[in-house]
């Protein structure tokens, strides 16, 4: 289980030459993602989901509050939570000048993966993915929905129990999101716990179990999508948000 | 340990894969023996004993050729003036001595506006010097009188007071610094590739969710780079050294000159081009690390490469060389290499250098860590 207690994200900015502004990105957020859930989170850009994320899958340190993965705390225990999860996101991008056997591979060897271990799995993701025409051929010359496999791919190497999973689909075709929103369901259905962010508000719909609402650094609502609708009397999450961004406004 | 072996596997792997960098990185050193051999060839076509060319009116017994021939002058027959003055203007010749009929007057034409005419002018003098002597002595073996009694009055002999060779100097200074800048090239490259290039790529996100400390992370970059420099560098030191020892061997003007390689001078190279390699690395990582792109990256390094054409200045120049000299990094590795292979090196100097590196190596990669600590250096836009 994931769990997040009042963390809170705080930068500076400079506005001048001399002076500099404080200001937070994530302010006191807490939840918790169980095994075999979806979380989604969700909001505009500049929202906070970034940061977050990023602070979820120890890239970047919290100002204050504290994750919580399986009990470990990440001061303490980094490496062991970073074993724990996959981390993908838009900016993340694979080495180019190497084969997908290669970088899962050197994946493989930074999670500490041992090599027979290793060997099975990548045989397994190879044909989990479809990769067998391409595994040998540099990642600069796979196409787009080649090297969304390879992405995904490389997150199931250390065989994670979480994933973290920042606006992936952004900026893809209808099939390379297709392939990551299904991969997200069988990982699901294979008990992961799962946290999604994303400004597609249809998407999340459709595959999250619970939904947060992140507006300005601070959590607007934090429910059952089901229960989202309910309460803010609307139809879908996208009226859902703008109800609740009225409202906090 | 292991974390590092594996990020240094993976940068080797990146610049062995980059034709470009790798032909690059290679180019340097080679150019090293190129360019000595082309000096070499050089120095040996301009000393070669070229006989210069000059007109003259009266017929040239033996003695007298051969005397010419001692000062560099080959002398032409002309008829007349008129016909040397021809000769003259086409380029034939590059001046011409007018014997005046029925004494032993003789008038020269120069022109002093060109370097061969001003040799050719001195070149005349010491002739008709060589020739008057010449006359003399046979005189006074008529007379009867010891000529070498006469002729010998004074003894002497030329003693070079810093035992240097220009050629020699300029070589080694081109040469080793040519070695310094080759490890600037490489590190600046790989440490380019290694964290500008990642980060613009945006390799550099995935591998930090990786269970790697960025303090391992930096160091598998760091040493990778010192690796290649240091691969680049031995390279050009094998090849300085084989093409020196050829010049020796085939070029005459060589001969006789202060150029010492054994065993102890190889090894402590060795050292040297270690301690530069540790030391250019990780200025290079240090430099590049504060970069966010290839171009920012790449004129960020040419402060580096700036900095290696110092010594080579510093010693074209001629300016003396201090003990704490050794101190400054970059200008000592230059100066060691070149004073180990002229036989000049002390153990001081040395030791200076290598302690001094080991201050400097640790400084930097105290700034290094750090900086890949910093959010805002890892993830600042």
């Amino acid at each position: 289980m994931i769990e997040v207690k009042h963390i809170s994200k705080e930068f500076e900015k400079k506005i001048s030459k001399k002076e500099t502004v404080s200001f937070y990105a994530d302010k006191d957020l807490s939840f918790t993602l169980k095994e075999g859930e979806i979380l989604g989170i969700l909001g505009p850009n500049g929202a906070g989901k970034t940061t977050l994320l990023r602070m979820l899958s120890g890239l970047m340190e919290s100002s204050s509050g504290k994750i919580f993965v399986d009990g470990m705390e990440y001061s303490s225990h980094k490496k062991d939570i970073q074993r724990k999860i996959a981390f993908l996101s838009g900016s993340t991008k694979l080495y180019k000048d190497i084969s997908p056997l290669e970088l899962l591979q050197m994946c493989g060897e930074y999670y500490g993966v041992e090599k027979d271990v290793l060997e099975k799995r990548i045989q397994m993701i190879v044909k989990r993915f479809r990769m067998e025409e391409f595994l040998y051929q540099r990642i600069e010359n796979l196409s787009t929905g080649q090297y969304q496999r390879v992405s995904i791919a490389r997150c199931l190497v250390h065989d994670p129990k979480y994933y973290i999973f920042d606006e992936v689909t952004s900026g893809l075709d209808v099939i390379s999101s297709q392939i990551i929103l299904d991969f997200i369901k069988e990982e699901k259905k294979r008990g992961k716990g799962i946290i999604y962010s994303t400004h597609y508000m249809e998407e999340a719909e459709n595959i999250c179990d619970d939904v947060l609402f992140l507006y300005h650094g601070n959590i607007l609502m934090l429910d059952k999508a089901k229960n989202i609708l309910k309460k803010t009397k609307t139809s879908n999450l996208r009226e859902a948000f703008f109800a609740l961004m009225d409202g906090d406004m | 340990m292991r974390e590092i072996l594996i990020t240094i596997k993976k940068e080797l792997r990146s610049i062995f894969r980059d034709k470009k960098t790798f032909i690059t990185l290679l180019l340097f050193p080679i150019l090293i023996p190129a360019m000595i051999f082309l000096y070499a060839y050089m120095y040996e076509e301009e000393s070669k004993d070229d006989l210069y060319s000059i007109g003259v009116n009266y017929s040239l017994n033996q003695n007298e050729i051969s005397l010419m021939n001692n000062a560099h002058l080959k002398g032409k027959y002309y008829k007349s003036k008129k016909e040397m003055e021809r000769a003259y203007s086409k380029g034939d010749i590059l001046g011409y001595i007018e014997k005046k009929k029925n004494n032993n007057y003789y008038v020269v034409y120069t022109n002093e506006d060109s370097s061969d005419g001003m040799k050719v002018r001195s070149y005349v003098t010491a002739y008709l010097e060589g020739y008057n002597t010449y006359l003399a002595k046979v005189y006074l073996i008529g007379e009867n009188v010891d000529v070498k009694k006469t002729f010998d009055q004074v003894q002497y002999k030329i003693v070079d007071l810093d035992g240097e060779n220009f050629l020699l100097n300029l070589m080694f200074t081109i040469a080793f610094t040519y070695i310094v800048m080759s490890i600037v090239i490489t590190t600046t490259n790989m440490a380019t590739n290694a964290t500008a290039v990642e980060r613009e790529n945006g390799t550099l996100e995935t591998i930090l969710t990786f269970p790697i400390s960025s303090r391992c992370l930096i160091l598998g970059k760091y040493l990778a780079t010192v690796i290649m420099g240091f691969l680049s560098s031995l390279i050009g030191l094998i090849l300085t050294i084989g093409s020196l020892e050829f010049v020796k061997r085939y070029f005459s003007f060589f001969e006789g000159l202060s150029y010492h390689v054994g065993l102890s001078s190889i090894l402590i190279s060795f050292v040297i081009i270690i301690m530069a390699s540790l030391f250019i690395g990780g200025l290079s990582i240090l430099l590049t690390s504060f970069t966010k792109s290839y171009k920012e990256a790449q004129s960020v390094s040419s402060i580096l490469n700036i900095l290696t054409i110092i010594p080579m200045m510093i010693s074209l120049v001629g300016v003396s060389i201090q003990k704490w000299f050794y101190l400054i990094p970059i200008f000592n590795y230059t100066q060691c290499l070149m004073d180990i292979f002229s036989g000049k090196f002390h153990v001081i100097e040395i030791f200076m250098l290598i302690i001094s590196s080991i201050c400097y190596v640790v400084i930097i990669l105290f700034y290094i860590v750090k900086q890949y600590r910093s959010e805002k250096v890892l993830f600042g836009k």
